[in-house]
């Protein structure tokens, strides 16, 4: 009990220093924004006019926004859920570890910036070519980190579990998934922020809406105020998955965060 | 007092060219009865322990628990680890009763939490059943894995040095228990240990090993009467068994350097 009391007074002081550092740093911009043009660095208040303005036409958030949440989380789903299955496969059977990895790594070493423009050839300026970008980004950690996870379970606990009658499936699900998710889940949150990378990645080769097409056509236009919007946004939804990431993993493996502690 | 445990002639080599890790073992576990394997490290006590266990096959010889040649389940044999092996996702509760769940039918969670409560309060432990074992010190979850040995009344406990890597005051205490334990709900033990100390004081029999090849040296027959109390060590008689126990183990390094 009265940890959880320590919890949140530390939770409460970080919100405060989080709150202090923020109104330090826009000082520091508004102050040095008075140096420069509005083209080279716009002043706070400058890039808040620019984002109700932005907002008041109904295409912040319903649209450039929503367009890169969605991008990035469906291309997070499905880079995922490809790369678990597989890292159960390649975790369990080392021959086809040894065929499949030298490919993986391959693919793996290609930009995804250069691969980008592929996409968007094949599969169109809309949701999908995204979509498949993003997935490609966020699989790779995925599956790096489900493979590893796997692999880590103690063998002593195998053992221990054998002697007490557990069969290969009671070992897998009770054993193995669990002493993989602390691993896994850091391959969630590198993977969905990824995955908001190959989003943005994927506007800027070619689209007509979210976050990443309008710093692309800002440039264009020299209107640095909206860059810096959706720069902001781009932000808020980093912070938006890292707490999602977070939450869960809290509600899934409530022993690991005690732990820390 | 029929014979519980019967290991024949047991050899098993891990690597071709080394000395084998147990070399012609005999061993005769009687019913009810609290034996003692003593030995240096890698005299390959503990690999013993899992070729009983069954996770283990040897290379030659035969095993047999209860008669039979094929491992039996937990609910006959239970097995006590060196560092509690408990799985940290679970709470102590749940890790109690895993064996019970691992062998049982679901529906019985029920049934299975009033017996894991019931071996927490045998091993002395209270109101820690929604912890999680890190939360709990070296010498609580040892008593957790304690209780998951004696969950389903198991007639034979193999512990396997489980009070190694605690302090001196809260193995004592843990000894003490494991013999109101054995008053309370009768087993058959069989407990690896290089402590001679806790060796003779809690067992009927001490058997002695040596290492390189893993062999048996001697057995030592402990006729202290119980119930036994921490003062027992400070006796002569009590002495005079560590003596015994002493001298041969160090039968086993003069034959073992020759």
């Amino acid at each position: 009990m009265n940890k959880r009391v320590v919890t949140s007074g530390s939770g409460r002081e970080r919100l405060i220093a989080l709150l202090l550092v923020g109104i330090v740093v826009i000082a520091v911009w508004a102050w040095l924004s008075t140096f420069y043009p509005g083209y080279i660095l716009p002043s706070p208040g400058a890039v808040a006019r620019r984002a109700q303005e932005l907002f008041r036409q109904g295409g912040l958030f319903t649209v450039h926004f929503r367009t890169t949440l969605v991008e990035a989380l469906l291309g997070f789903l499905l880079g995922a859920g490809a790369a678990l299955p597989l890292s159960y496969l390649l975790a369990r059977h080392p021959r086809l570890d040894r065929l499949v990895t030298p490919v993986v790594v391959a693919i793996q070493a290609i930009p995804i910036v250069a691969l980008a423009p592929l996409m968007v050839i094949w599969f169109g300026f809309g949701l999908t070519s995204k979509v498949i970008i993003a997935a490609l980004t966020a699989f790779f950690p995925v599956l790096t980190n489900g493979v590893v996870g796997l692999r880590a379970t103690d063998p002593r606990l195998k053992e221990m579990l054998k002697i007490m009658g557990a069969g290969k499936r009671e070992i897998f699900f009770k054993l193995e998934v669990p002493s993989a998710l602390p691993v896994l889940f850091g391959g969630f949150r590198m993977g969905l922020t990824l995955s908001v990378i190959g989003a943005v990645v994927g506007e800027f080769s070619g689209a007509g809406r979210g976050l990443g097409y309008l710093v692309y056509f800002a440039r264009g236009t020299f209107d640095t105020a909206l860059i810096f919007v959706a720069l902001l946004a781009l932000a808020v939804m980093g912070i938006g998955f890292y707490l999602l990431i977070s939450w869960l993993e809290a509600v899934v493996m409530p022993w690991h965060k005690n732990k820390d502690r | 007092m029929g014979t519980v445990i019967e290991v024949n002639d047991v050899t098993l080599a891990f690597t071709a060219h080394c000395a084998p890790e147990l070399d012609g073992i005999n061993l005769v576990v009687d019913e009810g009865e609290f034996l003692c394997l003593v030995g240096p490290s890698g005299c390959g006590k503990s690999t013993l322990l899992r070729l009983i266990a069954g996770v283990l096959t040897p290379d030659r010889g035969e095993i047999k628990v209860f008669g039979e040649k094929k491992p039996l389940n937990w609910a006959r044999l239970s097995f006590v680890p060196q560092d509690s092996l408990l799985l940290p996702w679970r709470k102590v509760i749940d890790n109690v009763l895993l064996p019970l769940e691992l062998n049982g039918r679901p529906g019985d969670r029920g049934e299975w939490k009033v017996k894991a409560q019931a071996a927490l309060h045998l091993v002395n432990l209270h109101g820690v059943e929604d912890k999680y074992p890190h939360q709990l010190s070296g010498g609580m979850r040892q008593r957790v894995a304690l209780a998951r040995a004696l969950v389903s009344k198991a007639e034979i406990l193999l512990l396997d040095e489980p009070f190694a890597a605690l302090d001196a005051l809260t193995r004592s205490q843990l000894h003490l228990e494991i013999m109101g334990i054995r008053q309370q709900a009768p087993f058959t033990g069989l407990m690896v240990t290089h402590n001679i100390f806790e060796a003779v004081f809690l067992a009927d029999r001490v058997v002695v090993m040596g290492e390189k090849p893993g062999r048996i040296l001697g057995e030592i027959k402990i006729d202290l009467p119980y119930p036994r109390e921490l003062k027992l060590m400070s006796t002569p008689e009590f002495a005079a068994l560590v003596g015994a126990v002493q001298d041969l183990l160090a039968k086993g390094w003069c034959t073992g350097h020759e």
